[in-house]
């Protein structure tokens, strides 16, 4: 298994020589923003909480959706639509995940997920309870790339939030309700404001850093307090 | 590796003359770029390393982006909303850590045809110098922010290796090496090449100078 240490070990020298700057206050949390259609973020959350844990940080996941960000602010085409780049993803992202030896196992209709319901109900239970939230957000993502379960429709959204002791009629309450999806609206818009624009997007002390081969200096980045 | 492929015991002439060395050597790693393209500027700095240590040579193999980008869609990172911004604060620290002047030069993106050309004809009348002369422009682009859309600021780079420079600008106008970069740029394409850089190794694709590490794993153990 390969793993982001792999790759650091040809600049330990480097990173031991670098002065580490400790202050009593807690490091700002890394920021982690993804889009549940994204089968490359999902690759990252199975790695991005210990990273930053390894460095005394913790992570605030950010659903964003790409939907607004690639296809509208950049004016882009959805990935897998675009010709000879979808095929490559299609050969990569099964290969990227048996490197990182992850259990990929997407839906076999092969269809990118709708990631509204899933999004709206991590802003809801995140406001309310962020630890709880960044556990339906993993079990959501898994289920979505690792379970073969589409995720798009309420329901499985509902029934996996079951699972977090929520109940059905308080799910899809928050669902329906009309602040929950401005919530999202308004946290897109936030994530665009600061620029994050891809999934995974992950934004340390400001610095960002854009895609799944990154992970690596990420990690670089939070050892000696960037370069 | 080579244990299947060594003569049976039995069928193995004590005299033969010839060694049992490895019967076919490895294909060399294919690095598609433009030279206009920085994050293939950073790669070609890394590339020939991955290549040696794992007993593989590497083939430059400039393409036209642009082409690609009318197939895709695509356009230029600079010119992408928001991912423009990245890629340069992106370049300046990937340069910052492997301690290389850059400087994004005025104009910049250009369309790099003439060193391109150049390039392919160099391979052609001197192979051992084409790579040289790839990483050349790099340099000269990327570094020195030369003026390289037209054959002389090209035949300027191949003058500093040695070469002749009025051969170089003459030979950027034959059509003949016109239509062999037109003719990689259209390989490029048929093989699924959409960015730059682009990597094959024995035609596993990858896309990006970020996948070197993945590029150096999939030498090291022959895929996954």
């Amino acid at each position: 298994m390969i793993t982001t240490s792999h790759f650091l070990g040809a600049d330990k020298a480097l990173l031991s020589r670098r002065r580490w700057i400790r202050d009593d206050a807690m490091p700002e949390p890394v920021d982690f923003y993804f889009d549940f259609i994204s089968p490359y973020g999902w690759i990252a959350s199975r790695q991005i909480d210990a990273i930053a844990a390894r460095h005394g940080r913790e992570v605030v996941w950010r659903p964003l959706l790409l939907g607004i960000t690639v296809l509208q602010v950049m004016g882009l085409k959805p990935l897998l639509d675009t010709p000879l780049k979808g095929d490559y993803l299609r050969h990569d992202v099964p290969r990227t995940a048996r490197l990182f030896d992850l259990p990929y196992n997407p839906p076999p209709d092969g269809r990118q997920p709708n990631p509204l319901a899933a999004a709206r109900a991590y802003y809801w239970l995140f406001d309310r309870d962020p630890a709880l939230a960044k556990q339906l957000a993993r079990r959501l993502y898994d289920r979505q790339w690792a379970e073969a379960t589409d995720i798009s429709s309420a329901e499985v959204v509902v029934e996996t939030a079951g699972e977090f002791g929520i109940a059905r009629e308080t799910a899809l309450a928050a669902l329906a309700d009309q602040k929950v999806k401005d919530r999202l609206r308004i946290a897109v818009e936030e994530a665009v404001a600061r620029k994050a624009f891809g999934s995974p997007f992950i934004i340390v002390d400001d610095e960002p850093f854009w895609g799944c081969d990154r992970l690596w200096m990420v990690e670089k980045w939070l050892a000696g307090g960037g370069w | 590796m080579t244990a299947d492929r060594a003569p049976a015991a039995g069928r193995a002439p004590a005299a033969d003359p010839t060694p049992a060395a490895d019967p076919t050597p490895a294909a060399p790693l294919e690095f598609w770029f433009d030279f206009s393209s920085p994050y293939a500027y950073f790669a070609s700095l890394a590339v020939e390393g991955v290549a040696a240590r794992h007993g593989r040579s590497v083939l430059w193999r400039p393409f036209m982006l642009g082409v690609a980008f009318k197939r895709t869609g695509m356009t230029s990172l600079s010119r992408t909303p928001l991912r423009g911004d990245y890629a340069r604060k992106d370049w300046a620290r990937l340069a910052r850590r492997a301690g290389v002047a850059f400087r994004l030069p005025p104009g910049h993106p250009i369309t790099a045809l003439p060193a391109s050309r150049a390039f392919y004809w160099l391979e052609r009348v001197e192979p051992a110098r084409a790579a040289p002369f790839a990483k050349a422009v790099f340099h000269a682009y990327f570094v020195e922010n030369q003026d390289l859309t037209g054959a002389a600021g090209v035949a300027a780079v191949a003058a500093g290796l040695g070469l002749d420079p009025a051969r170089v600008a003459a030979a950027v106008e034959e059509p003949e090496i016109k239509a062999l970069f037109t003719r990689r740029t259209q390989e490029a394409i048929g093989r699924g090449v959409f960015g730059s850089p682009f990597f094959f190794v024995d035609d596993e694709p990858f896309w990006g100078s970020d996948r070197l590490p993945m590029i150096e794993e999939w030498l090291a153990r022959g895929g996954w």
